[in-house]
């Protein structure tokens, strides 16, 4: 479709897909629930010279975020500190009925030893709004007011988001962790 | 890229797909000779369950994964139904496919999905839990005018590779049995087809181990030792 106005770009060098243009995510907030359940207003700008990697999942799911938690977990180790050290992980829930703040802050430390951003979106309206500027795509099953089982279907999707704001480059779920490794590596490496 | 998620979602041979997943299939085929278990005497060949692993459960959030390779070397296609473990693993145990909602009904071939329920079969789009807000309007809000063109780029195939919709959503859901065709191995992965375990009693520990009981329509029960890895 050559007259589509959002296009993707090849990037053959490196695994994954780059927006044309590239989203711009800098304004986005969150409540980030990493440092204690008292709420801090965040966005997902890194201090310069480092990335995000924002991932949109819920804490539910058995099988594709904890995969992606776990491939991201071997990915920083794969890079060595430094580069780790300027690596930060952003798990923004699509469940907030479900994920309180105790909850994704210790699954997140299980993988990140205290360096992520557990976020929750202010309301649905932001969390919908976010997900738009991401691409992101989700559904919850219907289910009855406080029910504790039910599924959220979702894109899973790791994006690398630069000191600009901006989604410099995503890769879905399915990437072995050297894919992450590559991209990390790569991202810090240019900027 | 429709051809790659079928050959993806099936247990049937595929083509290359991910290393992770060819590794995978490589790995069941060298582990079968050594890891057979007791049991299904008589006749040719055997189903052979190998590599069962699971991945440590963080999150207190009750849930947790297990896959395994299982390779049905008999002539007679069998299913696997279901399985079960101790209460002090877990309370329950279902078995889930992943699915997309990418493709419609055109885009997912006979072997692509192998449970038991045909309408279930039919695609993605028909099952209850995706009935609300799935329609175009929905998919069209989501997603902007965006328009991907996954041939583009290497190594994006299989269900997550953004088609002209964009990525795919992904969901799970429980099916009622797994086809193990004659002469095939189905790998349990990532992904594709899971155990998926419910009301864990205790977190999952790397380097734990625990026995399952899978049940097969043909080869009966088949007690199998699972370990807890970091990466499965």
């Amino acid at each position: 479709v050559v007259t589509a106005v959002v296009a993707l770009r090849p990037a053959p060098e490196l695994p994954g897909i780059v927006r044309d243009p590239m989203p711009v995510v800098a304004d986005l907030t969150f409540h980030d629930h990493s440092q204690g359940d008292e709420p801090r207003v965040v966005d997902l700008v890194p201090p310069a010279g480092e990335i995000t990697l924002v991932y949109f999942g819920y804490l539910s799911c058995p099988d594709m975020c904890p995969m992606t938690m776990a491939d991201l977990k071997r990915a920083r180790e794969q890079v060595g500190p430094d580069l780790a050290d300027r690596t930060t992980v952003a798990f923004v829930t699509l469940d907030p009925a479900r994920d309180d703040p105790p909850s994704q802050r210790r699954y997140l430390g299980f993988f990140f030893d205290g360096d992520f951003l557990a976020l929750q979106a202010a309301d649905e309206d932001a969390l919908d709004a976010a997900a738009e500027r991401f691409g992101v795509r989700y559904e919850v099953e219907e289910h009855e007011p406080g029910a504790r089982r039910y599924e959220v279907s979702h894109t899973a999707i790791t994006y690398v988001v630069d000191d600009t704001g901006t989604v410099v480059r995503e890769l879905p779920f399915g990437a072995p962790a050297e894919d992450y490794a590559r991209i990390i590596e790569a991202t810090l490496t240019d900027s | 890229v429709a051809r790659s998620r079928t050959a993806r979602r099936s247990g049937t041979p595929r083509p290359s797909a991910t290393p992770r997943r060819s590794r995978r299939t490589a790995l069941a085929g060298l582990l079968a000779a050594s890891l057979v278990l007791a049991g299904c005497g008589g006749g040719e060949g055997e189903l052979t369950l190998s590599d069962a692993r699971s991945r440590m459960s963080p999150m207190l959030t009750g849930v947790g994964a297990v896959y395994v390779d299982i390779e049905n070397t008999t002539d007679e296609d069998d299913r696997l139904l279901g399985a079960r473990v101790d209460p002090a693993i877990a309370g329950r145990v279902e078995l889930h496919e992943t699915f997309d909602t990418a493709g419609g009904e055109g885009e997912m071939d006979d072997g692509a999905m192998q449970d038991a329920d045909e309408d279930a079969a039919d695609g993605a789009m028909d099952d209850d839990a995706m009935d609300d807000g799935m329609d175009d309007d929905a998919v069209d809000d989501g997603m902007g005018d965006g328009a991907m063109d996954g041939d583009a780029e290497e190594g994006m195939d299989g269900p997550m590779a953004p088609t002209t919709e964009g990525f795919a959503m992904m969901g799970m859901r429980e099916i009622e049995s797994l086809a193990i065709p004659a002469g095939e191995t189905v790998a349990l992965e990532p992904g594709g087809h899971h155990l998926m375990l419910l009301d864990l009693a205790a977190d999952l520990e790397p380097g734990q181990e625990f026995d399952l009981t899978l049940e097969f329509e043909g080869a009966g029960e088949r007690t199998i030792t699972v370990t807890v890895r970091e990466q499965v």
